[in-house]
């Protein structure tokens, strides 16, 4: 992980002496800005331009649809969310260009939902109970990521810019922590528990577990996790000045972030998350 | 804040609203299917259960099983069962192997300790869960002093997986112990080690908190270990940081172990005898850092065991079950004695239930006396352990109907169900003793041996009554003689012997005999036990054997045809198995129109019988048989020594007959158009009189043809003479008479009766009679259907040359019904003119010139012959004439005008077939014999037949030559048909007064 933020690191720099470059050459020879386009558009004659881009997004994984097995969402609440990046865009005319990212981004959350029959696995210390557990499943997620979307970019007007394409994503850092428990009532005491799978074939038949109101079970799935997952991203940007522009994307996965034979969460779980920021285009 | 909260109410519209779009879908199918309780009910329920609480029965989660324990002298049959299961399960019940959907109420049967199965399938389909449920009786009350637990090679590993190693499971196997300790059908003794599996599963058998110890005992045997141990990070995340060994009996409810585990652990059985003292080998090596439930140290405090006996009553004022558990197995109100290992304790006050119960005390020097070296204890029970001031006494009749349950209990840290203890602490534990009370102590019994008795698991495989395996003495007798089945093995059996106080007991060679050792007291084997007193001055031999019982006559319980389609030999499958009837007669219902020949019999008769049949040769079970002759066979059944002996007898019973009839009947043969007009006519069915006859053509060969009867199969026809007729056989149609057939179903209960003939067809012909002339002309003309043209006659001309002439003078005329043609006088006037004295009478088919008197005067002769045009179309080979007639000459003949005499008259009849030349061409007068289109004919004239004076039959053949078959057909053809009074009438001859009577002319011809 470390040698990828070091990569990305020196790219961020590269792109910033860059630019500083172009500064330099293009000082003396203003843009005319005669019409609108040439006004917003990109600021050097080549079409050639990097963005650093800052914002801040939120969303989570989530199996779609969701299953059956989970009853109630009773608590989504977003974490972290800070999202930096650069973004080199090459215009090939007026309207049309290509465009190239690589963003580091936190993905953070939390949710708490009512599970029935939810197949899960408890791993602690290499003992593991795996079974179908009915209570409260509440899982904390905080991982970093690197995207790198590759996108194509129209101009909609001399101030609105869509970009549409796919993306690639690593995790460079995995954090899936979940845990459950009873339910608080007391008259529901004794509906919370673990049908133990033994393995054997015969299913719920076996051991049941009773989860009482302050039993508590945690599992660290985070390792489990897959390095990659890739998606599609939309993004609109708006300019507000020349080189200021206000943006809004989302990054929707097309790809579990558990491997598909995983069988503690059984069903597949896609990352689907919105940004939105600032950028500063040279 | 303001500005996250809008920014994070952005972000949800952009993208959270996709996660929030999928909305809760509808609640899962349930997935379980667990019988949670089940109720048995039964209308006096102490007269089957010990209590009533024990009609119902909550089952575990991990129970697959339930024997409900029922009095050793219940009557089992047929009970209605309530079950509670799992929400959205179905269940079923198993019969005969199959599921049939069960519902709450249904009468489940119980008799014969059959064990029922019952599948509840979840409500999604995906598992399912078989149960086994039964009644078991207990064993009869038999005197017991005393019981040892060993432990000694009865355990096994249990509860490997791919990820669990597995946790030893000890299963008692004594039935001393089984029948006393334990609930039927469930003879495990109980630890904490499925709930240490929940916590640390990947723990090898040996690190678990109860485990045994091969050759550890003090007496080299083996012992159990109970082992104080941490439960990991899982145990400690319930709170629940250390699991101490422990070993009992009674249940362990898993599912409870995390959550609530003093409820997990449930301790007793019912038992029927009265504890007094428990003894058992202990060693203990208590941990070295006893800490509280927080894990936190508890400094000054020394871990200690606990090992225990308790006898409570099993049901409460309310006739509801108590089964104590971790929470009050020491403490509860129902316990009416306890011994434990001694422990020091604040003994609290309680005002409401007047006791005292006892607070433990955590102390650093134990009074338990347990030491790390092997020690044996004996503790008495105290029956008035909490301190009331008063011993708790037992209700004998309670007690054996086992109102009272005793458990035993150990445990390596007596505080470990409140997860308080030392992590290490040990309690090796061995040969556990429990003393019951002798009830024959109480009374003031002084015989040497009081009984003796022989405890098995399965005492019925000895026994015809349970109750036989205990022998009470009368005084003074020393025979002990066990009334055994005929084939029990009692080549080695447990013999329990009860001395009374004050004496031992040894064996032949003067070694102290040991109860529950096992002696050989199979067939004329004598055992000899001897008595002393204390003193040694007295010695009383006794003697034990065992009296077997006669063999018992064999029986044979069902018998069965079993075939691969058996619905082709019985109406419906059940019908294969029959059982005997009161008399031995074991009757198969077949269908009628089965066939059993050779089928399988398979006899099912008692063990070690054997079977012989009729002939006195030995029947193998399944062997092939011929039954069908609906009679009895007989088997006879042998005990395996010969010496008793049944007969049963075995036959079908043929349906009654469903279907019986004769569908056709037919004459099959290879050309049928040689007999039969068409081929159809070849099948006829019988008409509603049982008629059947086959219409063949006149000239058909029907001397031998072979009839063919569809009859009902298993039919048996007999023909006229009773004769056993084989439907094909040839048959002799040619008299044209009925011949009966009798066909009888299988079994001749239904006849039905059939007449069968040949309708012989006659000669084609046509008959030409003439009894229907009309005279509407004033003379009698004929026509007939059959001709193609009308008859002519002489008469029209006669009427024109005699006018006036009355009806009876013409000379074609009907003599009543007979026609007669009548050679008669010519009017006189013309006579002489025409030269022709005579008119004969003629009759022919074909058509007549008219006639006219000026033409005939003129004419004459020629003219006259010149009128008739003979014959008229006829489409068939003519080969016979027949002719009925008698004729009576005139007197006087005359040629012309001219008399001649000596010249007799004679008539003429005739039938002549020529080619009309398509029907252009007739014969007349002058060629009506000669023409060359002739092809051929029959005439009277010149054949030297005569016609008498009497009725005259003549026949005449017609020889036809180079007949054109096609011309025929078309039309071609004409015949003609004629008669004559007067031969040469043609020729003005004739004889007035000749008369021709004809009754009928019949031309036949070919088809």
């Amino acid at each position: 992980m470390n040698r990828i933020v070091r990569y990305a690191t020196a790219f961020i720099l590269c792109a910033i002496s860059v630019q500083t470059w172009a500064q330099e050459t293009n000082v003396d020879t203003p843009i005319p800005v005669a019409d609108k386009w040439e006004r917003w558009g990109p600021t050097s004659r080549t079409g050639f331009g990097f963005l650093l881009k800052m914002g801040y997004s939120i969303g989570g994984y989530s199996p779609l649809p969701i299953p059956r097995e989970i009853r109630e969402i009773q608590k989504f609440s977003p974490q972290g969310g800070l999202s930096v990046g650069v973004e080199g865009y090459k215009m090939f005319n007026r309207r049309w260009g290509l465009k190239v990212g690589l963003i580091l981004a936190n993905q953070g959350f939390s949710t708490k939902a009512e599970v029935k029959n939810y197949y899960t696995k408890i791993v602690l210390d290499g003992e593991e109970q795996k079974g179908w557990f009915t209570g409260i499943n509440e899982t904390s997620i905080n991982n970093w990521t690197i995207t790198i979307p590759v996108m194509a970019t129209f101009r909609m007007s001399p101030r609105w810019n869509v970009s549409l394409g796919p993306y690639l994503q690593m995790f460079l850092s995995k954090n899936f922590d979940a845990k459950v428990h009873g339910f608080p009532e007391a008259e529901r005491a004794e509906s919370a528990y673990l049908r133990v799978d033994h393995g054997d074939g015969t299913g719920p038949t076996q051991d049941k577990n009773i989860f009482g109101p302050d039993k508590v079970a945690t599992a660290s799935l985070g390792k489990d996790m897959v390095t990659c997952t890739t998606g599609m991203e939309l993004l609109f940007d708006w300019k507000v000045t020349r080189h200021i522009s206000a943006f809004g994307k989302l990054d929707w996965g097309f790809t579990s972030i558990f491997p598909g034979d995983y069988d503690t969460v059984r069903f597949k779980m896609f990352p689907i998350f919105g940004t939105i920021g600032g950028a500063y285009s040279y | 804040m303001k500005i996250k909260s809008l920014l994070i109410s952005v972000l949800m519209a952009m993208s959270s609203t996709v996660l929030m779009v999928s909305c809760i879908s509808e609640a899962p199918l349930e997935i379980e299917c667990d019988i949670d309780e089940i109720y048995v009910h039964v209308d006096k329920p102490l007269e089957v259960f010990n209590s009533e609480s024990d009609t119902l029965h909550q089952f575990l989660p991990i129970d697959t099983r339930h024997v409900f324990s029922v009095r050793h002298d219940a009557s089992l049959g047929r009970y209605p069962v309530y079950i509670k299961t799992s929400k959205g399960s179905t269940a079923y019940i198993v019969v005969d192997g199959r599921e049939e959907l069960f519902e709450n109420g249904m009468p489940v049967d119980f008799a014969g300790e059959r064990i029922q199965k019952f599948v509840v399938r979840c409500e999604s389909g995906e598992w399912s869960k078989t149960y086994e449920i039964s009644m078991e009786r207990q064993p009869a009350y038999t005197v017991l002093t005393e019981m040892l637990i060993d432990f000694n090679g009865n355990y096994t590993v249990q509860g490997t997986t791919s990820a669990t190693p597995g946790y030893y499971v000890w299963k008692e196997t004594d039935p001393v112990i089984t029948k006393n300790l334990f609930r039927a059908g469930d003879p495990v003794w109980k630890n904490g080690n499925p709930g240490y599996i929940l916590s640390r599963g990947s723990s090898a058998p040996e690190d678990y908190p109860t485990v045994p110890v091969f050759n550890g005992g003090m007496d080299g045997t083996d012992c159990v270990k109970l082992h104080t141990r941490s439960t990991g990070s899982f145990g400690q995340m319930v709170n629940i940081p250390l699991a101490a060994g422990s070993m009992f009996n009674g249940l362990f409810d898993s599912s409870k172990a995390l959550s609530d585990a003093r409820k997990a652990t449930r301790f007793g059985a019912p038992c029927p005898h009265k504890p007094v003292r428990i003894e058992a080998d202990l060693k203990y090596e208590p941990g070295s850092r006893f800490q509280d439930s927080e894990e936190n140290e508890i400094t000054g405090v020394v871990d200690e065991p606990d090992l225990y006996c308790v006898i409570y009553r099993n049901v409460d004022e309310n006739g509801n079950p108590v089964m104590l558990d971790g929470d009050d197995i020491l403490t509860s109100k129902y316990i009416l004695g306890v011994a434990r290992l001694q422990h020091t304790y604040n003994m609290v006050w309680n005002e409401e239930e007047q006791r005292h119960i006892p607070e433990p005390v955590l102390t650093n020097s134990p009074t338990h006396g347990v030491t790390t070296e092997w020690g044996h204890v004996s503790i008495p029970v105290n029956y008035d352990f909490f301190q009331t001031g008063h011993e708790n006494t037992l209700d004998p009749v309670i007690l054996k109907n086992r109102g009272y349950s005793v458990v035993i209990g150990s445990t390596s840290s007596w505080r470990g169900a409140y997860f308080e203890g030392a992590l290490d602490s040990k309690l090796y534990m061995d040969n556990i003793k429990v003393i019951f009370e002798d009830p024959e102590d109480q009374g003031d019994d002084t015989l040497p041996i009081t009984s003796a008795s022989i405890v098995v698991d399965d005492p019925l495989a000895l026994f015809q009554e349970e109750s036989d395996s205990v022998r009470y003495l009368e005084e003074g007798a020393t025979n002990i003689i066990f009334p055994v089945k005929w084939d029990a093995d009692m080549k080695s059996v447990p013999l329990t012997i009860h001395a009374g106080k004050g004496y031992a007991v040894y064996d032949e060679n003067g070694k102290a005999f040991v109860s529950g050792t096992k002696v050989d007291l199979s067939k004329d084997k004598v055992l000899k036990l001897k008595v002393r007193d204390s003193e040694g001055k007295l010695e009383i031999v006794y003697t034990v054997s065992a009296k077997f019982q006669d063999q018992p006559v064999p029986t044979l319980s069902t018998a069965a045809i079993i075939v691969s389609t058996p619905l082709s030999i019985f109406n419906s499958v059940g019908d294969s198995v029959q059982g005997p009837s009161a008399s031995n007669e074991i009757i198969f219902p077949v269908r009628w129109d089965a066939v059993v020949t050779s089928v399988p019999l398979t006899l099912n008769v008692s063990k070690w019988a054997t079977i012989q049949d009729a002939a006195g040769n030995a029947f193998v079970s399944g062997s092939t048989v011929d039954l069908s002759d609906g009679q009895f066979h007989q088997f006879k059944v042998f005990s395996q020594d010969g010496s008793q002996e049944n007969t049963y007898k075995v036959k079908v019973q043929y349906a009654g007959q469903t279907e019986f009839s004769v569908s056709s009947f037919s004459i099959v043969v290879q050309n049928p158009l040689d007999i039969f007009r068409q081929a159809a006519d070849s099948v006829q069915t019988a008409s509603e009189a049982g008629e059947v006859i086959f219409p063949v053509k006149w000239n058909a060969d029907v001397t031998s043809v072979p009839l063919t009867i569809h009859a009902t199969r298993f039919s048996t026809i007999y023909d006229e003479n009773d004769d056993t007729f084989i439907s094909g056989q040839n048959v002799n149609l040619s008299d044209g008479r009925f011949h009966t057939f009798t066909v009888k179903s299988r079994f001749g209960k239904k006849t039905l009766t059939y007449k069968v003939r040949a309708d012989i067809g006659q000669e084609p012909r046509y008959v030409f009679s003439f009894e229907n002339g009309s005279t509407t002309s004033g003379y009698y003309t004929w026509s007939d259907a059959n001709l193609a043209s009308s008859w002519q006659t002489t008469n029209a001309m006669f009427k024109v040359l005699r006018n006036g002439a009355s009806v009876a003078e013409c000379p074609a005329r009907l003599d009543g019904t007979t026609l007669l043609l009548e050679t008669t006088a010519n009017n006189p006037t013309y006579a002489p003119i025409l030269k022709m004295r005579t008119v004969p009478g003629m009759l022919f088919n074909g058509t007549m010139d008219s006639y006219s008197q000026q033409q005939a005067i003129s004419g004459g002769q020629p003219y006259f012959q010149s009128l008739p045009h003979y014959g008229a179309p006829f489409l068939h080979k003519p080969t016979k004439m027949k002719v009925r007639a008698k004729y009576i000459p005139g007197e006087k003949y005359y040629r012309g005008n001219t008399y001649i005499a000596d010249e007799t008259d004679s008539p003429d009849v005739y039938c002549v077939f020529y080619r009309n030349m398509g029907g252009q061409f007739t014969l007349s007068a002058d060629n009506l014999f000669t023409h060359g289109n002739i092809a051929g004919y029959a005439r009277l004239h010149g054949s030297g037949k005569r016609i008498g004076t009497t009725w005259t039959d003549l026949e005449f053949k017609i020889e036809t030559y180079n007949v054109d078959a096609k011309a025929m057909a078309g039309g071609g053809y004409s015949m003609a048909v004629g008669a004559t009074s007067s031969w040469n009438a043609l020729n003005m001859e004739g004889a007035e007064g000749s008369r021709l009577y004809i009754e009928s002319i019949t031309i036949y011809y070919e088809d």
